[in-house]
C-alpha cells in the first residue's frame, strides 16, 4: 500500500503491454511447475510408455469427463461459492437418461430429458442461494444428499444396462482415432472460456465474485448472475453424467458421485495460478491435467491405489504451498 | 415475506430430504397387535444390486407369513445401523435380520440383542462361523474363488506363466476373502500376479470406472503382460472387460462374481468377459425364512449356527439357459 | 512559513524525558523509501497529532512504532530507554497501543472478554475467572466514565462504544503511549465529544497519545501539539496554538492550499429531478428538486436517512410509496441499480473498498463493471473498448496508476474514488448521487475532487452529495438540504451559509 501511495506521477505514462504476459501469468503459480514435474518424472520412470500417443489419449480421455464437470464447477466458483451437488447430479441425470432409453424412449428425447434434470437441479441450487439467499455451503449439501436418494430411486439402487447400441457413440466412438469424450471436453472448456473471457456475463460473474455489493450498485442483477452459474453447473454436470453413462454402457446409483471433490480440487488448484486467487478455466484444465496425470501415472508405474490417494493429496497440497510461498515473497 | 419463502423453501427441502433418507424404513406397519411376530431387518449394502433385491425379498415374504417386518438400510453407514436396530430393539422386536452384515461393525446391535435375548439370523455374515448369529446362511469363498479361477484357467488354456491381474476391494469382507483366496490358488497354480500385487478399487460405486482405468493404464505400460484379469464382482469387471475390447484385444479373459444380467450379456457375446458365479439368494432367503419361521412357531433355533452353500460358475456352456435375477 | 523548519533536534534535548520518541526511521521497500529520517517525539501527558497527506508515511511509522515493521535504520526510545521491538506484542509489553481504523475488536464475544483479552484474561488454571474478570474490565470502564453492559456482545456495541472497548482493553495493558488511527470516522458528533472527553481525561494521567486524523478541526480542537509529515520526513513539530489550519494545509500539500473549493457559478432554474413523497427505510415523506448545473448537498447526523436517501434514489433500496422523476419521466417503482443507471442516475457509494471497487479486479475491469453495454456488442466484450475506457478515465481524472491493468487495491484512496468516478462519469449521468466523496481521502485529491464536480455541474450534470462534515457541505453545495430522523429539516443556499443554523437544523430545528 504505502509503496504505492507515493508513486511519482510519471508512472501514468501508459504502457505497451498492460495484460500480463502469458509467461507471467502462468509462472505465478507452483501448480504448473508440479504438473511439469509430473510429467516429467513419468516420462522418466516410463520414457517409452508415458509420452506415447496411446497413453496421451489414454489420459485425455480419463479427465474428458471430470473437465466437463469442473470447467462447470468453476463458474460456480467464480461467483464465490461452490456447488456439492455435481457428483449426485451427474449420477441422476444419466441414470435417468438411461432408465428411459431402456423404457424406450428415443435416444435424443431420454438425453434432452436428462439434460433437463441436471438443469433443473441447478435451477433449484440457484433458487436457494441467490433468491433465498441460503449459504451454497448448506443448500448445495442438501440437494447432493437429495439428488444421491434420487439417484438410488431412478436405478432401484441397481446397475441399469441395455440402452441402444446408437447410445454408446457418445461416450465409446472414436472418430479419427479420438475418443468422443475428448471432443466433449474440448467443447465445454472452449465455450466457458470464451463465456467468462469475453462476454458481458462473464464480466460480471467474476463481478460478482470479487465484490457482490460493488457489482449490485454498478447495476449487476446480482441474484440472476449467481443464480445462471449454478444453472450452468448444473447442466455441465448433467453432460458429464450422461456421457460418463455412455462411456460405461451402464448407470448405478453412485458412478458420478466421486466426481464432487475432484472437480472441486481441480478447481481450487486452479484457482493458484492466477495472482487474484480467482477461479478459472485454464487453471481448472491445469488442475484436471495434475489428477489425471497423477491417476494414470501411478498406475502406470504400479502404485497401489490406497498409495495414490495419499499421493493425491499430498501434491495438491504441495502446489497450493508452492503457490502460497510465491505469492507471499512477490 | 422473503423469510416467509424461505422457511418454506427450508421445510420443503427438510421433507424431501427426510423422504429419500428413510425411503426404506417405512416397508412394515408400525403398529402391529400383541401377537404379530415382529422382525427387524437391516443392510448396510442396499445400494448393491444383490443387497437390494435380496433385502426386498426377505421383507415380502416375511410379510406373506404375517410378520411386521421393519427395513432399516444405509449406505455402509454402520453407526446408523447400529443407531436405528438397537433402537429397534428397544421397542420390542422379536427377531433380527442381518443382511450382508460387516461382523466387525455390527457389535453395539449384537450386544444389545444378546441383553435382550433377541436372536440374530444372518445371510452372508462372513466367512466363518461367528456365534453373534444363531444362523449364518452364506456362499463358501473358497468355492467361489475355485469356480473362477478354474474359469479363467480354462480361458488361457492353463495357469503356469500366464499374468493375472486380481481387482479386489478389502473393505467388504467377502470380496477380501475369496480375492485372496483366488490370489492364492492363481500363484499355487503358477501364474504371475501383473503389477504385482492385487488392485484395490476405492469405491465400490465408481469401481467399472476405477476397473476400466486400472486395466486401461496396465495394458498402455505392459501390452505383452496380461493373459488375464480375475474380479471379485461384476461391476467392476465389466470395466475390466471394456478396457481389453477398447485396446482391441481378444487374448485376455476376465472373470467376475454375481452374474449380473449386463455381465450374462457380455459372457454371450463371447468377447473377453468369460465367466461369472450365480450365487441364488433367493434359496438363502428361503432357508433363512425358514429357520425364523420355525423360530416363531416352536421357538427352536437352527442346529448349526454357519451354513455355506455352493454357486453356479456361469459361462459360455450354459449362459443362454440362464436368466439373471439381479 | 519557512521558519518552522527550525532545529527541533536541538530543542528535543532540552525537553523533559519522551514517553515516546522515534530518531532518524529510515524505511525502505524494494529500494523506495517510505520514511528517510523521520523523528516524532510525544511527552507524557501530550496529546499529539500526526498529519500528512495519504501516502505521507504516517502509517509505516506507526507500524514501526508498534512493531510491525522493522526499520532499516534509527531508534524508537522508550522513557529514555532504546528499544527494538521485534513484534506487536513486544511493544505492546512496553506499553505502547495502537488502536487502528478498523476497529480490533471482536463482535462475538463480550464487551468484559473483548478487554481482558489475551495475557489479561484472569483465570483460574485454565478455567476463566469471570468474577475477577467482571471486576477488573468494569475499573477500566470506570477510568473511562462508560456505563457498557459488561456482558453484551461488542458486536451489538455503537460505534463509539467499540472505540471506547478497544481504548479500554489498550488501558488494561498499562499502556502508556497510545496511538489512535481516524478514531473519528464512524462516530456522529455528539459521541466525538464524549471520545474527547475520555481522551483528555487519559491526558490528566500522564498518558501520551499520538493522533492520527484527517479532520482538522478535530485535530486543532483537541491537540497539544501536531507533526507534519510529507514525503517520507517529518517537516515540522509545533505546538497547536502556534500555527492556522491554513498554513498546516499549506505545509501538508508542500505549496500554498488556496482555495480548496473552487467558485460556484452554474446552477440553473431547469428542473431535472423531482422527489416527492418518499418513504423507505429510515426515510420520511421525502420531497425536493433539484436543479440542472446545480450541486445539492444533503447533510444530517449519522442515521438521518440522508445514505438511505441517496441509496433509494439510486436504485440500490425499495422505496415504499412516493414518486422520482427524472427530466419529466417518472420512473418505475423498485426498478432496481441498472434500469436507474440506464435512466441516466448514478451512484457514488459511501464505502469505497466494500461498494466502490472491487479492490482485487484491474483499473479497467473496475470501470467496465459499469458500463457493460458499452464495451460490447450483442454480449460480446471488446478488451479494446475496456482499455480505451480505461484510459479515458485515467486521463480525464488523472488518477495517478501504472496502467489501466493495475489492481485497483494497490491505489490510494484518492484515486481509487476517481476510478469510481470514472466508471460512473462515463455513463453521463444526468444525476450523480455522492455519498461521501471525499472521505478517507488527502487534502490534495479532496481539492481535485471538488474542481471535478463543478466540472460536471458546468457541463450540465446534477450532483447530489452527502457529507457529514459541514464545511465540505457548504464549500462544495450550491444549495444544502439538512436531513433529520428521515425528514427533510430545512434547506439553504450555500454561499454564506450559517454553520449555526445548519447544526440546529441538524439537531432537529425546523423553520
Amino acid at each position: 500500500m504505502t509503496k504505492t501511495d507515493t508513486l511519482p506521477a510519471t508512472t501514468t505514462a501508459p504502457r505497451v503491454r498492460e495484460r500480463a504476459s502469458i509467461s507471467q501469468l502462468f509462472w505465478q503459480g507452483g501448480t504448473i511447475v508440479a504438473l511439469i514435474v509430473l510429467i516429467a518424472f513419468f516420462t522418466a520412470m516410463r520414457p517409452d510408455v508415458f509420452l506415447s500417443f496411446g497413453n496421451m489419449r489414454n489420459i485425455l480421455e480419463q479427465i474428458a469427463i471430470l473437465t466437463i464437470i469442473a470447467v462447470g464447477q468453476t463458474v460456480v466458483m467464480v461467483v464465490g461459492d461452490f456447488d456439492l451437488s455435481v457428483g449426485t447430479n451427474a449420477t441422476l441425470s444419466g441414470a435417468t437418461a438411461a432408465s428411459l432409453m431402456i423404457g424406450g424412449t428415443p435416444i435424443p428425447l431420454a438425453i434432452v430429458a436428462g439434460l433437463c434434470v441436471g438443469l433443473l437441479v441447478g435451477v433449484v441450487n440457484g433458487l436457494l442461494v441467490a433468491f433465498l439467499q441460503l449459504s451454497a455451503f448448506v443448500a448445495t449439501l442438501a440437494t447432493m444428499t437429495t439428488v444421491g436418494g434420487l439417484a438410488f430411486i431412478a436405478t432401484s439402487g441397481t446397475t441399469l444396462y441395455g440402452m441402444p447400441e446408437d447410445f454408446f457413440w457418445i461416450g465409446q466412438g472414436r472418430p479419427m482415432g479420438i475418443p468422443m469424450p475428448i471432443f466433449f471436453a474440448v467443447a465445454a472448456a472452449i465455450i466457458l472460456w470464451l463465456v467468462l473471457r469475453f462476454t458481458t456475463l462473464g464480466r460480471r460473474w467474476y463481478a460478482v465474485g470479487g465484490n457482490a455489493e460493488v457489482a449490485r450498485l454498478s447495476g449487476v442483477n446480482v441474484r440472476w448472475t449467481r443464480f445462471l452459474a449454478f444453472a450452468v453447473a448444473g447442466l455441465a454436470s448433467a453432460i458429464g453424467g450422461i456421457i460418463l453413462v455412455s462411456r460405461l454402457g451402464s448407470a448405478s446409483s453412485a458412478s458420478g458421485n466421486n466426481y464432487m471433490m475432484l472437480a472441486v480440487a481441480a478447481v481450487f488448484l486452479g484457482m493458484t495460478i492466477l495472482k487474484s486467487g480467482q477461479a478459472n478455466v485454464g487453471g481448472t484444465l491445469v488442475g484436471v491435467g495434475i489428477i489425471g496425470v497423477m491417476s494414470n501415472g501411478l498406475n502406470i508405474i504400479g502404485v497401489n491405489t490406497y498409495i495414490q490417494q495419499v499421493l493425491t493429496g499430498l501434491i495438491i497440497i504441495a502446489a497450493v504451498t508452492l503457490s502460497a510461498l510465491k505469492a507471499r515473497k512477490s | 415475506m422473503r423469510k416467509r419463502m424461505a422457511a418454506f423453501a427450508g421445510m420443503a427441502l427438510a421433507s424431501a430430504l427426510a423422504l429419500t433418507g428413510c425411503s426404506g424404513s417405512a416397508s412394515g406397519t408400525a403398529e402391529g397387535s400383541e401377537d404379530t411376530f415382529k422382525v427387524a431387518a437391516f443392510t448396510a449394502g442396499y445400494g448393491t444390486p444383490g443387497g437390494k433385491s435380496t433385502l426386498d425379498d426377505f421383507v415380502e415374504k416375511g410379510e406373506a407369513l404375517g410378520w411386521d417386518v421393519t427395513l432399516y438400510t444405509s449406505e455402509f453407514d454402520y453407526d446408523k445401523i447400529n443407531t436405528d436396530v438397537t433402537s429397534a430393539i428397544t421397542q420390542g422386536v422379536d427377531a433380527i435380520l442381518a443382511g450382508f452384515p460387516d461382523p466387525r461393525q455390527v457389535s453395539p446391535l449384537v450386544n444389545a440383542a444378546k441383553n435382550a435375548n433377541i436372536p440374530i439370523f444372518s445371510i452372508d455374515g462372513g466367512v466363518e462361523p461367528n456365534d453373534d448369529f444363531v444362523v449364518d446362511v452364506t456362499f463358501r469363498q473358497q468355492q467361489l474363488a475355485e469356480l473362477t479361477v478354474g474359469a479363467l484357467e480354462e480361458a488361457m488354456g492353463g495357469l503356469s506363466g500366464k499374468d493375472v491381474m486380481v481387482i479386489g476391494h478389502d473393505p467388504h469382507i467377502g470380496i477380501m476373502t475369496r480375492s485372496n483366496i483366488a490370489q492364492e490358488l492363481l500363484k499355487a497354480g503358477g501364474a504371475n500376479i501383473a503389477g504385482g500385487e492385487m488392485k484395490q478399487v476405492l469405491n465400490p460405486g465408481t469401481s467399472q470406472e476405477e476397473a476400466l482405468k486400472f486395466v486401461t493404464d496396465y495394458l498402455q505400460a505392459n501390452p505383452e503382460g496380461l493373459d488375464g484379469v480375475w474380479v471379485g464382482w461384476d461391476h467392476a469387471a465389466l470395466g475390466a472387460t471394456q478396457a481389453i475390447n477398447e485396446a482391441g484385444r481378444d487374448d485376455i479373459f476376465v472373470t467376475g462374481v454375481d452374474a449380473l444380467g449386463i455381465a450374462v450379456n457380455e459372457i454371450k457375446k463371447d468377447g473377453p468377459f468369460y465367466g461369472s458365479v450365480f450365487q441364488d439368494w433367493t434359496s438363502v432367503v428361503d432357508q433363512v425364512v425358514g429357520d425364523m419361521d420355525a423360530y416363531q412357531k416352536s421357538g427352536t433355533l437352527p442346529s448349526e449356527n454357519f451354513v455355506e452353500v455352493e454357486g453356479t460358475l456361469i459361462d459360455r456352456s450354459n449362459v443362454d439357459g440362464f436368466t439373471p435375477a439381479l | 512559513m519557512t521558519a518552522v523548519n527550525s532545529s527541533e533536534t536541538g530543542t528535543a534535548l532540552l525537553e523533559p524525558v519522551a514517553a515516546l520518541e522515534a530518531r532518524g526511521i529510515v524505511k525502505r521497500f524494494d529500494g523506495v523509501h517510505a520514511l528517510n529520517g523521520v523523528s516524532l517525539s510525544v511527552q507524557p501527558g501530550e496529546i499529539h497529532a500526526l498529519l500528512g497527506e495519504n501516502g505521507a508515511g504516517k502509517s509505516t511509522l506507526i507500524k514501526i512504532i508498534t512493531g510491525l515493521y522493522q526499520p532499516d535504520s534509527g531508534q524508537i526510545v522508550r522513557d529514555g530507554n532504546e528499544l527494538e521491538f521485534a513484534n506487536v506484542r513486544a511493544a505492546n509489553k512496553a506499553g505502547v497501543v495502537a488502536l487502528y481504523q478498523e476497529l480490533s475488536i471482536i463482535p462475538t464475544i463480550s464487551v468484559a472478554e473483548n478487554i481482558l483479552l489475551g495475557e489479561q484474561m484472569p483465570s483460574r488454571g485454565s478455567l476463566v475467572d469471570w468474577g475477577a474478570l467482571r471486576k477488573r474490565a468494569r475499573a477500566q470502564l470506570d477510568r473511562l466514565n462508560q456505563r457498557i453492559p459488561l456482558g453484551k456482545l461488542a458486536g451489538q456495541l455503537s460505534p463509539v462504544q467499540q472505540t471506547m472497548v478497544s481504548v479500554a482493553r489498550a488501558l488494561a495493558t498499562d499502556a502508556r503511549v497510545l496511538i489512535l488511527d481516524e478514531p473519528t470516522a464512524a462516530l456522529t458528533d455528539l459521541e466525538i465529544t464524549d471520545l474527547f472527553a475520555v481522551l483528555r481525561g487519559l491526558r490528566e494521567e500522564g498518558v501520551a497519545i499520538i493522533y492520527v486524523s484527517h479532520r482538522l478541526e478535530e485535530v486543532f480542537e483537541l491537540c497539544d501539539r501536531l507533526t507534519i509529515m510529507r514525503n517520507g520526513e517529518t517537516i515540522t513539530t509545533k505546538p497547536v496554538a502556534d500555527t492556522t489550519v491554513d498554513e498546516v494545509i499549506s505545509t501538508m500539500v508542500g505549496r500554498s492550499a488556496g482555495e480548496l473549493f473552487p467558485e460556484r457559478s452554474t446552477a440553473t432554474d431547469q428542473v431535472v429531478l423531482t422527489v416527492e413523497g418518499l418513504n423507505g427505510r429510515r426515510v420520511k415523506d421525502v420531497s425536493f428538486q433539484a436543479y440542472a448545473g446545480e450541486v445539492l448537498g444533503i447533510g444530517g447526523l449519522a442515521g438521518s436517512g440522508r445514505s438511505e436517501l441517496l441509496r433509494l434514489l439510486a436504485g440500490a433500496q425499495k422505496y415504499s410509496s412516493g414518486t422520482v422523476t427524472l427530466a419529466g419521466q417518472r420512473l418505475p417503482h423498485a426498478p432496481g441499480v441498472g434500469r436507474v443507471l440506464e435512466a441516466g442516475i448514478a451512484l457514488v457509494p459511501e464505502e469505497r473498498r466494500s461498494q466502490g471497487v472491487i479492490v482485487s479486479a484491474p483499473i479497467d475491469d473496475n470501470i467496465a463493471l459499469g458500463n457493460l453495454k458499452a464495451v460490447s456488442s450483442l454480449g460480446w466484450v471488446s478488451d479494446r473498448k475496456v482499455v480505451d475506457l480505461a484510459r479515458d478515465g485515467l486521463a480525464n481524472l488523472q488518477i495517478k496508476a501504472r496502467g489501466p491493468r493495475q489492481a485497483v487495491g494497490q491505489l490510494s484512496g484518492g484515486n481509487q474514488q476517481k476510478v469510481v468516478l470514472a466508471k460512473m462519469l462515463a455513463r453521463k449521468p444526468k444525476v450523480l448521487l455522492m455519498d461521501e466523496p471525499t472521505r478517507g481521502i488527502d487534502v490534495g485529491t479532496k481539492a481535485e475532487i471538488y474542481r471535478l464536480i463543478r466540472e460536471l455541474v458546468a457541463g450540465g450534470t446534477t450532483v447530489i452529495a452527502v457529507s457529514s462534515e459541514l464545511p465540505e457541505l457548504i464549500g462544495m453545495s450550491d444549495r444544502i438540504i439538512i436531513m433529520h430522523e428521515g425528514r427533510i429539516a430545512g434547506e439553504v443556499q450555500a454561499e454564506g451559509a450559517d454553520d449555526e443554523l445548519l447544526l440546529s437544523y441538524c439537531y432537529g430545528k425546523t423553520d
